[in-house]
């Protein structure tokens, strides 16, 4: 039953994820990759961690999409024919050669792997009973103390992406004029 | 590791000191977004540079006073030694210059001013953190901070449309080159099952991780040899972006082209200071696992290669003073990874006290190169900016009778970025010829050779730009530019600060190209008396 | 019913092959982006699963931190791509080619 579940979800997965690829319309794309992101939520649940899936759902699928969405609303985009500028016409053995690359790596990760050697859920689990803490509260706890500073580092990531899409999204200039662009000009 | 344990009585080494620095910057940050608020366009543009400034100068200076320890500090988080250090003074002093070439830069273009400023100071923090960093989260977050800094920095004309292209062609390759990034910590992560650089270095050591099972059994996990190299490889991808390594360097010369001049030299020195150091500590921690050589070696010497030969051949095509120096630095990054070479195939070659003395050597080399390949690039950088032109060959022609001292300031950092044969008294050729010699002691002899042949083939168009300068203008001086028009040249006259401080860089390049064991003998004082 | 989740290992590096592909092959920069998007999620996979199967807490801890970075990336990105909208009234990224040699 279980094993059903997992490949079902395994392969659900797969096809949202190459729907976000072979989809021509933007929102389409966008909706596969929401799908994708709510599989990979289904996923970590099912490796109890609830705390990270819930997460996943609330601010991937959730918000960071729904910026996407808006976005793509408010361009009203569309996808053309014919691949990126820098791998114009590298796309099929460009492709060929991804998956090539995906298979060697997925057979060395199935030959070198050490599933059998890993204490795995079982010492989580006697980890979170013993402890007698919700995952929420070990995650806290480690996030204030051993990765204190990537927790405070993120505030100032945070600062600059804010700054950031200031500064590239305004349409007024220091003067409170619109921005118009130079005519042939070399910058500076 | 203990990572995978209940909180348990752990005594951190904290050094508070050594935070001082950075915790500096990032004041100093959020000071320029509060004055900005506070005194409106003219008066903060009047006070930001002297902020901004200030605060970097203090910066650097917390490092001479030794507040900063030589070791591992802040839990592990951060490694500060001779090497981090260095680094973070090269990367400090590159963004200060940034900050001298500003105001010109902020009115010419009428710039927000205290987004400007604010943004050089958090791009700076992220790339000192990133260059000290013991720990892979907070490496990716500092190279997100610096990296999401310089994207908005480069594109922060918004008048201009080639800023527009460049800041989008930075960003989206950027982002791409950080998901690789990010998966490689993955599969370290699963390899070593931390991610602090130190406990990795002593898991692979020893070979197999200590994991505490249930009823406590503790079971020896070999260390998988298929996740280190895949971690690796995936990691040097996205790093070799950043330092815009053949054959991931697509986005350089677009970037350098179409970017504003101040912010391109800092893409191109600064950070790439900053992506090497942390790379340095990566390799050198990975370098630890016995089969690790084996297959790196190829990697890194492929991309090595192909960097020093593809950078400076397509250099040789170019029409545009920029896009030049794009592949140049596509040739330099080429040559530092000689050095991280010569690092992977260390271990394998010997053992304990003579490995760190090896190591140690290795690390002087490298960072003796960055610190001149950051003096060259600076001062390149700087008299393009103030000659202007748009980086057009036409700019340079004649350059030598209309303006002289700006160059030979030029013809000063070209010669000293051919870096070989007859400019022996420069930092360039010091640089090449440490890191060759440390190439050549561990047995790469071919790869030695082939950095050799490039820099003959380099030879030919820095010296091209050199023989323009004292070519004879085709054109009037009537048909020159206007004053006020965007291709107006700025002049050096009026700001006294930027003609200091490219003097500064001239007399550098012979200081440390006569002296080079002054440079490296600083890092040795600054860890060696710490204050602990 | 752990060695199932080894599975997961390869899911995920299908998953980010998938996002190079995606950034390989789109033309719009939104769907671009989306493909990176992807791939951060392979990564994110990736960190669970060891996570799991080591018996390791942290794992948890950096899936957050890489999504606070994908959030932050975002915001900065769809405000370089309305920027650059500005400019051409499209974001196809092939169509960007004023800067060459």
């Amino acid at each position: 039953m279980f094993l059903l579940i997992y490949s079902t979800l395994f392969a659900l997965t797969v096809v949202f994820a190459l729907g976000v690829l072979v989809f021509r319309n933007t929102v389409k794309s966008a909706i596969s990759l929401v799908f994708t992101m709510l599989c990979i939520a289904a996923n970590y649940l099912l490796m109890r961690q609830e705390f990270v899936a819930f997460i996943q759902v609330i601010v991937y699928a959730g918000a960071i999409m729904v910026v996407f969405l808006f976005v793509i609303m408010l361009l009203n985009l569309r996808e053309p024919e014919s691949p990126a500028w820098y791998l114009r016409g590298m796309r099929y053995w460009g492709g060929a050669l991804a998956f090539l690359f995906f298979f060697v790596l997925a057979w060395g990760i199935q030959v070198f792997s050490v599933a059998d050697l890993t204490p795995g859920a079982a010492a989580l689990e006697e980890l979170r009973r013993e402890s007698g803490q919700a995952e929420v509260t070990q995650l806290a706890t480690l996030m204030v103390t051993r990765y204190i500073v990537p927790f405070l580092l993120t505030s100032v990531l945070l600062l600059v992406a804010v700054i950031g899409a200031i500064v590239m999204a305004r349409r007024k200039d220091e003067d409170g004029r619109d921005i118009t662009f130079d005519e042939d000009e070399e910058g500076a | 590791m203990d990572s995978s344990l209940p909180v348990q009585a752990y005594v951190p080494e904290i050094h508070p000191t050594g935070l001082i620095p950075f915790l500096l910057l990032l004041l100093g940050g959020i000071a320029c977004l509060v004055v900005d608020a506070a005194t409106g366009k003219e008066g903060s543009r009047r006070y930001l540079p002297w902020i901004a400034g200030g605060t970097l100068l203090a910066s650097i200076t917390c490092f001479f006073l030794r507040l900063v320890p030589g070791e591992v500090f802040l839990e592990d988080t951060f490694r500060a030694d001779a090497f981090g250090q260095l680094a973070s003074i090269i990367i400090l002093a590159s963004t200060f210059v940034m900050t001298t070439m500003g105001p010109s830069l902020v009115r010419r273009r009428n710039l927000p001013s205290g987004e400007f400023y604010t943004l050089i100071l958090f791009a700076s923090l992220g790339m000192t953190l990133l260059a000290i960093s013991n720990e892979l989260l907070t490496a990716f977050i500092s190279l997100e901070v610096f990296a999401l800094s310089l994207y908005v920095l480069v594109g922060i004309d918004r008048r201009s449309r080639k800023a527009a292209e460049a800041c989008f062609k930075y960003f989206v390759l950027g982002a791409f080159a950080s998901a690789f990034l990010v998966f490689g910590i993955a599969f370290l992560y699963g390899a070593a099952h931390t991610t602090f650089l130190t406990e990795m270095a002593e898991v692979f050591r020893q070979g197999y991780v200590e994991s505490v099972g249930p009823e406590g059994a503790v079971t020896e996990i070999p260390v998988n040899t298929m996740y280190v190299f895949v971690g690796f490889a995936f990691m040097f991808v996205g790093i070799c972006f950043k330092l815009s390594l053949a054959p991931f360097h697509m986005w350089a010369p677009d970037v350098y082209q179409g970017g504003n001049m101040p912010a391109v030299m800092v893409v191109a020195t600064a950070s790439k200071v900053a992506a090497f150091a942390f790379l340095v500590h990566l390799v050198e921690a990975l370098s630890y696992w016995q089969g690790f050589a084996s297959g790196a070696v190829y990697i890194v010497t492929a991309v090595a290669v192909v960097s020093m030969l593809w950078g400076n051949l397509a250099a040789l095509v170019q029409t545009n003073f920029r896009r030049m120096m794009a592949f140049s630095s596509v040739a330099h990054s080429g040559y530092m990874t000689v050095g991280i070479l010569v690092l992977v195939a260390l271990p394998g070659l010997m053992s304990g006290a003579e490995l760190e003395a090896g190591q140690l050597l290795i690390r002087q080399a490298v960072i003796l190169y960055m610190a001149g390949y950051t003096v060259m690039n600076i001062l390149a950088f700087g008299v393009a900016y103030y000659i202007g032109g748009g980086g057009h060959m036409a700019a340079y022609r004649g350059l030598v009778y209309r303006r002289p001292l700006p160059a030979a300031g030029m013809a000063i950092a070209m010669f000293s970025l051919v870096g070989i044969g007859f400019t022996p008294p420069t930092i360039g050729f010091m640089g090449k010829f440490y890191i060759f010699k440390e190439a050549v002691q561990v047995g790469f002899v071919g790869i030695a050779v082939i950095a050799l042949l490039a820099s003959v083939i380099s030879a030919f168009y820095y010296l091209n730009l050199v023989v323009t300068m004292f070519m004879r203008a085709e054109t009037k001086p009537a048909e020159a530019p206007l004053a006020g028009t965007p291709e107006a040249p700025v002049q050096v006259g009026g700001e006294l600060l930027a003609r200091v401080v490219l003097v500064t860089a001239c007399v550098l390049i012979f200081v440390f190209g006569i002296f080079p064991q002054l440079f490296i003998g600083l890092g040795e004082t600054l860890v060696n008396g710490a204050v602990r | 019913m752990e060695p199932v989740f080894q599975a997961n290992l390869i899911l995920s590096t299908l998953l980010f092959t998938i996002g190079v592909l995606g950034v390989m092959w789109k033309r719009n920069a939104i769907s671009l982006f989306m493909s990176v998007e992807l791939m951060l999620n392979a990564a994110n996979l990736a960190f669970v699963t060891f996570a799991f199967q080591l018996g390791l807490l942290s794992g948890g801890i950096l899936v957050l931190f890489i999504m606070t970075v994908a959030a932050a990336e975002a915001g900065v990105g769809l405000a370089i791509f309305i920027a650059l909208f500005r400019v051409h009234r499209h974001i196809r990224v092939d169509e960007q080619d004023m800067l060459r040699g």
